[in-house]
């Protein structure tokens, strides 16, 4: 009895794979061979970084077990690769483009960037979702809020158009804050060795990985965005005292990227199948142990992933906003 | 010593010292090969020690970085191409030298000035591990803009027998460093739209173009590298070896200059070899001009380029503040393994940071040792035929170029600077000077701004600055004096018309800089530019009307075309039809450019090395073909296996797609 029910099962799984086969065949299912990630920033950084341990666990989830391998494609922030995305780079699921989050309102920023459309991007999904800080060296003095907004010192930034000056200048419109803010720094460690030097006062926009190493010497100010912060005494959100409606909608509009840190994206052409394909594969991918484990030895900031439909949501609500609060969030991040 | 102890226990495990010679092994291809460079090959390797111990993993890491500054004076004494930015300046002794049949008294030179400066680098940062962070502290941002001031200030060194004419070239380098996104104001400066160049000119592509492409032309008209010269020695080597320790003086200067220099965040191993190289031409000593196979100017930058990896980890390590580039790759490696760059780095895991400092004394004996027992083979390509070597250092150089940014751009750019840079060679304008104003303009415009942002103007009193700039007003002026007194010298000077038409083109092109700047860009974007463009308008000018009256004055009997021995710097006045060359050189590159797009880097270098050698003069078809096929498969093996990477398809892929 056993015997005959294992051999008919043994043949109904037989009759199961043939059709799927036959049915594979017939609908062409996706099936990824190589995929290459391509980062929009140079090797070292958090993307790249975050990117090549994606690269090693993210074949085993996907149809076919694709290689996947990382390339360095830097520029403007990122902005150069996000172009070519929408313009030249294969759209069949063989190349995935890591981008910053700030591409998906940069239309709205800059003016000179209006031709993009950042919703035609497909999005697969993100890797962290968490507010951004304002901090100040604990020998400034500069401790409260209060304090922040109003004592005049010098705030550090990298370029204009990176988190670390937009988030300043977000304080400094929005709030009328008095600090100044200074641009050009090589990156946000260049900012905290200046911190330490005694040059400048603090820097915007920084996440939990960068206050991981050294909290006892810093001051943390206020926060940015609704994620959850991990084991520290809750911090006012520095939108909460933005009183005009107006301005409240452009800083949230910016505020909204932050659901979406280290998102993956492929080109608008990609086919429905491929990227649902490549959207659950990197939902499994963010709950394996495996991967979990190694992206945990990059820094202390946990996985807390968005998925592509989303982002893609919060996208579209993103500029879905009157145009003139376009204008008031451009005026607020210059 | 405790400390020392340990490190040393924990690294004579049998995997971490494997994965050190592993690690050299891997750095010293990497150097050998134009086109990747240490910075490319850490991040590939990084992946790789996801599952390794701390030590072990920076044995690897650092093992490969230390030594590529050691094997990439390979192609740059042979073949006159920099296997690494940081060969350059060896180039111009180093290639001179081979040429005269001195290789293996190059070579051996350069190893053993790259040993002890590699030694004398992990020793500073051993003996900087109790004062590090004050150290770095005390060093503030309009220090940094002080000490690229004085490195500029260098040029005045390197100018040659025509000073304006090396004022000019610095210039113009600057001017093009220029080119790209800007980091004040973020505008894109002379990108004429295309994202190609919203990062600036790559660096690794311009000094392959400039200093390698003009070197095979005249490699092709010699028939082979060292011409007629002697057979060399292997003696020779020892020679190399002994002319290192008779300058020892040299030696650690130049290791002080790499180390120190190392630690600043901006000033690569691209400006330091220069600053070197420019050092020691101060005094040339005995022995030929510099820049005619002068042995000092092989073992100045190569001590200083290898020094500088022990250098670049102080900030790294106390800080986390990458002090160059492969640094920044290095720092995730502290992440992935758990390690926290700051005073943890000095105390509690101080054992781990001597492992280092023995890590790169060891990776440089090592590499060292291993470049010199392949002296004598390597010296005997000196006397390969051209028609052999050209097509396949061609091939390496343009597959190089290529995988940089895997773009057409890539061989546009590197075909358009060697074009450049073998007018710069024929007419006397000193690739040196341009080479340190374009990799210094970046750090001299971001750290000004960076300071006034600061601290208004205030900085300019604080005594390092004032020291580092009167230091450099100094130089500059002790220089110019000796000008004054040279310039009824006379000596040889290229050929007049085509100076006057470079001279012009370059004011013209300055002049449209200068335009564009000031009508287009916004103020703190425009302001260096703008006087960088003055600048090079008045030098190329002043240049041009000078060269004009000289051919006005022009005696029926033309000095200009003996060879003398008396020309001072990098120039020699031409003795063979050099334009043939360089336009044959040019045809190659363009010619394995357009195979490579139609059908893809492997079958593109088959075809090229047979094809070209048989070209150039071998009659039979057999050696082409064995040449072709090792190299692409070294090609495959590099370019492939050891860097993998997604390579475009190719337009006859395409094409074949469509049936």
């Amino acid at each position: 009895m056993l015997a005959m029910i294992f051999r008919a099962s043994r043949a109904v799984s037989l009759l199961v794979a043939v059709l799927a086969v036959a049915m594979c065949t017939q609908a062409q299912a996706v099936e990824f061979k190589t995929i290459t990630i391509k980062v929009g920033y140079g090797p070292g950084g958090g993307y790249d970084q975050t990117s090549r341990v994606i690269a090693r666990h993210f074949g085993r989830f996907l149809p076919g077990n694709p290689d996947v391998v990382v390339q360095n494609v830097p520029g403007g922030g990122s902005l150069k690769l996000t172009k070519m995305v929408l313009g030249s780079e294969p759209a069949d699921g063989t190349v995935i483009a890591s981008i910053s989050e700030a591409m998906s309102y940069a239309p709205v920023l800059d003016p000179q960037n209006a031709n993009f459309d950042p919703l035609a991007l497909q999005w697969i999904g993100s890797l962290v979702n968490e507010p951004a800080y304002c901090m100040t060296a604990r020998s400034t003095g500069i401790d409260t809020m209060d304090k922040f907004l109003q004592s005049d010192f010098l705030i550090g930034a990298t370029g204009k158009s990176s988190v670390t000056y937009i988030f300043a200048a977000l304080v400094k419109n929005g709030l009328k804050a008095k600090f100044k803010i200074v641009t050009g720094f090589e990156g946000t460690a260049d900012i905290e060795l200046a911190m330490q030097r005694g040059e400048i006062a603090g820097m915007c926009g920084v996440s939990s990985y960068n206050i991981s190493g050294n909290r006892d010497t810093l001051n943390l100010i206020g926060t940015f965005g609704s994620g959850p912060v991990d084991g520290q005494k809750p911090l006012e959100r520095f939108t909460a005292r933005i009183q005009d409606p107006k301005l409240q909608e452009a800083a949230a509009l910016i505020e909204t990227a932050l659901h979406f840190h280290h998102p993956l994206v492929v080109p608008p052409d990609t086919p429905k199948e491929t990227v649902e394909a490549l959207r659950k594969g990197y939902m499994d991918m963010v709950r394996d142990p495996a991967f979990l484990a190694d992206i945990g030895k990059l820094s202390e900031m946990a996985v807390n992933a968005t998925s592509g439909e989303d982002i893609s949501r919060l996208v579209s609500r993103q500029l879905q906003v009157d145009p003139g609060v376009f204008e008031t969030a451009r005026d607020l991040v210059k | 010593m405790d400390l020392i102890l340990t490190a040393i226990v924990e690294m004579a495990q049998p995997f971490r010292m494997l994965m050190l010679v592993t690690g050299v092994f891997a750095g010293l291809i990497v150097g050998v090969v134009p086109g990747i460079g240490g910075l490319f090959a850490m991040a590939l390797l990084i992946p790789m020690t996801y599952n390794m111990d701390a030590y072990a993993a920076f044995a690897l890491l650092l093992g490969m970085g230390s030594v590529n500054t050691t094997s990439d004076t390979i192609p740059a004494i042979l073949f006159g191409v920099p296997g690494s930015v940081g060969a350059a300046a060896t180039v111009l002794d180093g290639h001179a030298m081979a040429k005269k049949g001195e290789a293996a008294r190059a070579f051996g030179a350069s190893y053993s000035a790259s040993m002890i400066g590699g030694v004398f680098g992990a020793l500073v940062l051993a003996a900087a591990i109790p004062v590090m962070r004050p150290l770095v502290l005390y060093l503030k941002t309009p220090d940094f803009f002080a000490i690229c001031a004085f490195g500029l200030s260098i040029v005045a060194m390197l100018a040659g027998s025509q000073p304006l004419k090396g004022l000019a070239a610095a210039m113009f380098g600057m001017l093009a460093s220029f080119v790209g996104i800007d980091k004040i104001a973020g505008i894109d400066r002379w990108t004429f739209g295309e994202i190609y160049l919203w990062d600036g000119l790559p660096v690794a592509l311009v000094f392959l173009g400039l200093f390698g492409l003009p070197e095979l032309a005249s490699l092709l008209l010699r028939g082979s590298i060292q011409g007629n010269a002697e057979r060399p020695t292997y003696a020779g080597m020892w020679q190399g070896i002994m002319d290192t320790v008779r300058e020892w003086p040299l030696v650690l200067r130049c290791s002080t200059i790499g180390s120190l220099l190392g630690a600043v965040p901006g000033v690569g191993i691209a400006v330091l070899d220069w600053i070197a190289y420019g050092y020691a031409a101060r005094r040339p000593g005995s022995g030929p001009k510099f820049g005619e196979g002068n042995v000092r100017g092989v073992i100045a930058p190569e001590s200083a380029n290898n020094a500088k990896e022990g250098g670049s980890l102080i900030p790294t390590i106390a800080f986390g503040v990458p002090g160059s580039a492969s640094m920044s790759i290095l720092l995730g490696a502290f992440v992935v393994h758990g390690l926290v760059p700051g005073p943890d780095m000095l105390g509690k895991n101080a054992a781990l940071t001597m492992s280092m400092v023995f890590s790169i004394a060891v990776a440089n004996i090592v590499g060292a040792v291993t470049c010199l027992v392949l002296t004598r083979p390597l010296a005997r390509v000196a006397q390969v035929s051209a028609a052999i070597l050209v097509p396949l250092v061609v091939t390496f150089i343009v597959v190089g170029a290529y995988q940089t940014n895997m773009s057409a751009f890539d061989f546009a750019l590197v075909i358009g600077v060697g074009a450049i840079g073998m007018a710069m060679k024929e007419l006397n304008w000193p690739r040196s000077a341009f080479s340190l104003g374009f990799v210094l303009g970046p750090s001299l415009e971001n750290y000004f701004f960076l300071a006034y942002q600061i601290s208004g103007w205030s900085w300019l009193a604080q005594p390092l600055v004032l020291l580092l700039l009167g230091l450099a007003v100094v130089g500059v002026i002790r220089q110019t004096r000796s000008w004054i007194k040279a310039r009824k010298a006379g000596g040889p000077l290229p050929p007049a018309l085509p100076d006057i038409i470079a001279g012009t083109a370059v004011t013209l092109l300055a002049l449209a800089a200068l335009v564009t700047a000031v009508t287009e860009f916004p103020f703190e974007a425009a302001i260096f530019p703008v006087i960088t463009a003055g600048l090079l308008a008045v030098f190329s000018l002043v240049t041009t009307a000078q060269t004009m009256v000289r051919w006005r004055r022009r005696v029926p009997h033309e000095p200009e075309l003996q060879p003398s021995a008396e020309a001072p710097g990098e120039w020699t006045p031409a003795t063979e039809p050099t334009m043939k060359g360089n336009l044959a050189i040019i045809g190659l590159c363009l010619a394995l450019s357009v195979l490579i797009l139609l059908v893809g880097h492997l079958a593109a270098t088959f075809v090229f090395v047979a094809g070209s050698i048989v070209l150039l003069g071998v009659k039979s078809w057999r050696k082409p073909l064995i040449i072709a096929a090792v190299t692409t498969v070294f090609v495959y093996s590099v370019f492939d296996m050891l860097a993998s990477q997604p390579w475009p398809t190719p337009w006859l892929g395409h094409v074949n797609k469509m049936f």
